[in-house]
């Protein structure tokens, strides 16, 4: 049936392109457009320039210059804070940048293209993560992939004689921080006008230290918050050959990906314990970190012009992931005898596959229509690793016979859209999308969507632009079988919104009207729904609301301004059921009205709402006033996050004390003025203030490092929090233009 | 091994889709009427050493004829990569013709001095517009625009890049940056770049075309590495991708089921915040069936405060450890 439909739909509209081109339809008015400015050809020649500065930063009381910095580095002292130098030949280009030279978050880059033969590049970022600059830990750092306490801390907190929160006291301030540097070379070589050999290499180190949790498990350990070393490197190597014509391509390509770890275990000492007990647990715990792992793939595609304004291309890949890292033993407790492994390494290899054709095709000017079939798969072929006797929690020896659940899928979908444009400037499209996953070991094992769209795109008139889309969906699952999610502990009737049946509409439009050519108006406005209908605990609904609205103003070449202002909301339910679990995951106890587990009087939700204001404005001022440049813009984006819980009516857990509003406001403006002494000197400054306020619950800072500071604290912190900050930087510098 | 799909209707829709095209030829054929003059560089006269006999021939008028009025636009044309002969795929290549290998012959608008009598690409349709520069960029990821989105939605190459005046460094793109152009109409993308959970575009060390590429890919929504949302993720942050011993099946499944790479107010850009986010599918299982309230809190529960549920669930992309099905090792 929904097949019929889709022929008539397709049908229909072709019908009507096809009559409206007998009818010539077309309208053969076109409206008067702006004359292109004049361009000038500075404007699009870089000009040769190095910026040199000096720069200072004023910090506001208790502010968080870690978080101002998060992904930068403004640092005070002297900079080259830019630098070009582009040639232009007509048998050759090339260009060097360099941006923030001698700071973290540097860049350099070059390019070289002799027109037609050779495009060559290369690129150096770096990009820093400042965590935190007064972060504490009691662990010695010194050795990668282990955490060592000092003895004494681990007896007396073991033999009470000290509590946490006194040791922290000694505790030693370091900054948290990861850096990722990234090299990027490309070639592009054209060994004919038709043929192309690309090859692309990156590499990606990234060294430093982030906050990582740590937990023995037991009701009464100190889950620990640590800074795991990082070192770790990605290789990435890309080739293809494509020959291309105006009749079609075919490409082959090859791309390997390259994990490799310098720390891939954690060692961390157990602040409550000294020595290793069968009960009392280790001394020590110990972690898998990221494993090396390996990515290969070879691809092939190809497109063909066909007749009638019609295309088709296939693509295809074969690919393998793989991960055969040394396993660790079950625990790191010498007090227990750690059961045999099933493997000694991990032995994990995942085939995926993908492949992609499309076909489009505009028989007739009013119509365009494509379809698209996509195939993905990620077969895992791991031998599932088998656990008869495992560890719980590094205490005790337990027989489990479980297995591990190396995670399948495959994805079909099927796109199919048609536009229709009765007159030149007008699109409306109809599209139909259909996905079906099939997976494993999932609690949902095959997920069908159906996606039926609809959208209209006024474009091409030099005064109004539309643009909306309304799109429904509706995804089914499998039947779910209650008593496997009771197996795991789980509700029955609890389901997980990334797999689970779900309603979903989103409708979005943009308007845009330039009533003269100096002046633009645009408008956004767009609605979210998503309904899980089969959801009884878990995410019941997630919706969202956006609009923005601004405007541009440019009344010439020396002068251009433009605020907008957004707001944002995004809200969602969920629930679920306060109760033991039962004493058996068996069906019997499931029928039990006695069991805590089945007692819908226990029942609760939680409803959040996300509200967010976003405004920015900029204006640039450029040679109004003689010799000068002024370019003034201002962000501003405030957030608050409600969570309020719901009780039934009935209930008989006790009333929840409702948590703080969390609130995030970032600000932050610029002033940038230049004054060109001559054609070549400039001197110029900037000015930037930033400002943060957040009040989190959860993330704020604490008076003490162990939470709670009484003598049995659960959690050792290592003080990252999200924490204000009010920055005033002025940077002068000067320019010399070639 | 994977469950194949068992009910996948590939050959109706395949059916279905030969039918609708073959009732659009022939719809075509029936309705078939001249279009927007659409002469594309093939159909120009090949590079030659001495063109005006051809030029006249086919309504060709030159450079020089162009430029006397219009001479700001050739000279912008000349010093971007569309005026470098050298390349022989340039309009440059063609010639005395390269204004005329994309707004074709110019003999009639010369003449009349009617602005309708050549082609302009504000005036013509999107696709009319683009097929004219795909005519010539038929290379990587141009090769994919049809069908990406972009087409799909009537946009057209001269939407995003200026090919007399660009103002970007590279691209030929109307605006400075990647940025600015994407969001002309991606507004909610570029509000939630400026939450406070984000990652480094508004510093500048990324752009939208780090993940994505406007021209249209074999990926989904338009995304550079690899065939699924995940793989692009994975590009960048390899430790996670696995596979590992155990595997947090929603993190397989979708990367964006947890995490908004365009920016959230959470930690680290999560879609809500901990331990809300894990409560919607943890109900009765690893303890989560509290309501972490105000009382939690000021009870300081290492399952409330800091990163809450990540505390002790640190492996919560997946763990390689044979007692890591829990993610606590």
């Amino acid at each position: 049936m929904r097949t019929k439909s889709l022929t008539m739909v397709a049908a229909l509209l072709l019908m009507a392109g096809g009559a409206a081109a007998q009818n010539g339809a077309t309208p053969a008015s076109q409206p008067d457009v702006e004359k292109t400015p004049a361009p000038s050809l500075a404007e699009f020649v870089p000009p040769n320039h190095i910026d040199i500065g000096i720069r200072g930063t004023s910090f506001g009381s208790n502010s968080d210059p870690a978080r101002y910095q998060r992904y930068r580095d403004v640092r005070d002292g002297g900079t080259v804070d830019r630098f070009r130098l582009f040639k232009d030949t007509n048998g050759y280009r090339y260009s060097l940048q360099a941006d923030h030279i001698g700071y973290r978050d540097q860049r350099f880059s070059g390019s070289y293209t002799n027109f037609g033969n050779v495009k060559a590049s290369f690129e150096w970022n770096q990009v820093p993560l400042f965590y935190s600059q007064d972060t504490r830990t009691l662990y010695d750092m010194s050795n990668p992939g282990t955490l060592t306490l000092n003895d004494s801390i681990q007896s007396g907190i073991q033999n009470k004689t000290l509590t946490l929160a006194n040791a922290l006291g000694g505790s030693s301030v370091f900054d948290l921080r990861t850096r990722r540097d990234i090299a990027n070379a490309n070639l592009v070589y054209s060994a004919t006008p038709n043929v192309d050999l690309t090859f692309n290499l990156r590499n990606t180190k990234k060294e430093g230290a982030y906050p990582w949790g740590g937990s023995f498990g037991i009701s009464n350990a100190i889950a620990t918050e640590m800074p795991v070393p990082v070192d770790h490197r990605t290789t990435e190597l890309t080739t293809s050959l494509e020959y291309s014509n105006d009749r079609g391509y075919a490409r082959l390509g090859y791309d390997g990906s390259f994990f490799r770890n310098n720390v891939t275990t954690l060692v961390w000492d157990n602040p409550s314990r000294v020595s290793d007990a069968a009960v009392g647990g280790p001394a020590q715990g110990r972690m898998a970190l990221w494993p090396n792992t390996d990515m290969n793939s070879v691809s092939a595609a190809g497109g063909l012009k066909l007749p009638a304004h019609s295309r088709a291309s296939a693509y295809i890949s074969v690919g393998n992931l793989s991960n055969n890292a040394a396993l660790l033993p079950y625990t790191i407790n010498s007090a227990l005898v750690s059961p045999a492994l099933d493997r000694p390494t991990a032995d994990i290899t995942a085939r995926v596959t993908a492949m992609n054709y499309l076909f489009t095709s505009r028989p007739v000017n009013t119509v365009w229509f494509s379809a698209r079939y996509r195939l993905y798969e990620f077969d895992n072929r791991t031998v599932p690793f088998e656990t008869r006797n495992g560890v719980n929690y590094d205490t005790t020896v337990v027989a489990l016979n479980k297995e591990s659940e190396p995670f399948s899928q495959t994805r079909h979908t099927f796109d199919a859209d048609a536009t229709y444009s009765p007159i030149r400037h007008v699109g409306f499209r109809a599209g139909y999308t259909r996905e079906e996953v099939d997976r494993t070991h999932r609690i949902v094992e095959k997920t069908t969507e159906d996606i039926g769209r609809a959208s209209v795109d006024l474009t091409g008139l030099p005064w109004l632009s539309v643009r909306g889309v309304f799109e429904h969906s509706k995804r089914r699952g499998s039947p779910v079988d209650g008593l496997e999610l009771l197996a795991i502990g789980e509700q029955p009737l609890l389901r997980q919104y990334d797999i689970s049946d779900r309603d979903q509409d989103r409708f979005s439009t943009i308007i845009m009207v330039t009533p003269v050519s100096q002046f633009s108006v645009n408008s956004t406005v767009s609605f979210g729904r998503q309904e899980y209908p089969g959801t009884t605990f878990g995410l019941r609904n997630n919706d969202n609301q956006v609009y923005s609205v601004g405007f541009d103003y440019v009344p010439g070449n020396k002068v251009s301004m433009g605020p907008t202002y957004g707001f944002e909301k995004y809200t969602a339910l969920q629930a679920s059921r306060t109760a033991n679990p039962l004493p058996a995951n068996t069906v019997a106890f499931l029928n039990d009205p006695t069991q805590q587990f089945n007692d819908p009087r226990r029942d609760w939700t939680d409803d959040s709402a996300d509200r967010v204001h976003t405004f920015d404005a900029s204006i640039d001022v450029l040679k109004l006033l003689p010799r000068t440049d002024i370019r003034v813009a201002y962000d501003y984006s405030r957030a608050e996050s409600t969570y309020t819980y719901g009780l039934a009516a009935n209930t008989v857990i006790a009333t929840p004390l409702q948590l703080a509003p969390v609130m995030n406001e970032l600000q932050r403006g610029t002033v940038d003025g230049m004054y060109f002494l001559t054609r070549h000197f400039a001197l110029g400054a900037v000015y930037w203030f930033d400002k943060y306020k957040v009040d989190d619950f959860a993330l704020s800072p604490v008076s003490s490092l162990a939470q709670p500071a009484t003598a049995t604290p659960a959690l050792m912190m290592l003080g990252y929090f999200y924490r204000p900050y009010t920055a005033n930087t002025v940077m002068g510098r000067i320019s010399y233009l070639w | 091994m994977v469950k194949r799909s068992d009910g996948y209707p590939a050959g109706r829709l395949v059916t279905v889709l030969a039918i609708v095209w073959g009732l659009a030829i022939g719809l075509a054929a029936a309705g078939s009427r001249p279009t927007v003059p659409n002469p594309t560089p093939a159909a120009a006269p090949a590079l030659s050493s001495s063109p005006a006999p051809a030029a006249q021939a086919t309504g060709f008028v030159g450079d020089d004829t162009c430029t006397t009025c219009h001479e700001p636009q050739g000279k912008g044309m000349h010093a971007t990569l569309h005026g470098k002969a050298q390349n022989t795929r340039t309009p440059a290549a063609k010639a005395n013709q390269s204004c005329e290998s994309c707004h074709g012959p110019g003999q009639a608008h010369v003449d009349s001095g009617d602005k309708t009598k050549i082609k302009r690409f504000t005036a013509m349709s999107p696709r009319d517009v683009n097929a004219t520069c795909l005519s010539c960029h038929t290379k990587s990821s141009h090769a994919d625009f049809e069908g990406g989105m972009h087409a799909a939605r009537n946009v057209s190459c001269a939407s995003c890049h200026s090919v007399h005046s660009p103002k970007s460094e590279r691209a030929q793109l109307k605006t400075i940056t990647a940025v600015e152009t994407c969001q002309t109409c991606h507004k909610q993308e570029a509000m939630k770049v400026k939450k406070s959970g984000h990652m480094p575009v508004r510093e500048g060390k990324l752009d939208c075309t780090s993940c994505h590429t406007p021209h249209g890919s074999n990926n989904v929504r338009m995304l550079k590495a690899g065939n699924t949302l995940n793989e692009t993720c994975a590009s960048c942050h390899a430790e996670k991708r696995g596979p590992f011993l155990h595997d947090h099946a929603a993190g397989r499944e979708n990367c964006a089921s947890c995490h908004d790479p365009h920016g959230s107010n959470n930690d680290r850009m999560l879609v809500a915040k901990e331990p809300m986010l894990c409560q919607r599918c943890h109900v009765s299982s690893r303890h989560p069936a509290t309501i972490y309230d105000g009382t939690q809190i000021a009870a300081a529960s290492n399952r409330a405060i800091g990163r809450s549920c990540v505390n002790c669930h640190s492996q919560i992309h997946g763990s390689n450890h044979p007692a890591g099905d829990r993610f606590l090792r």
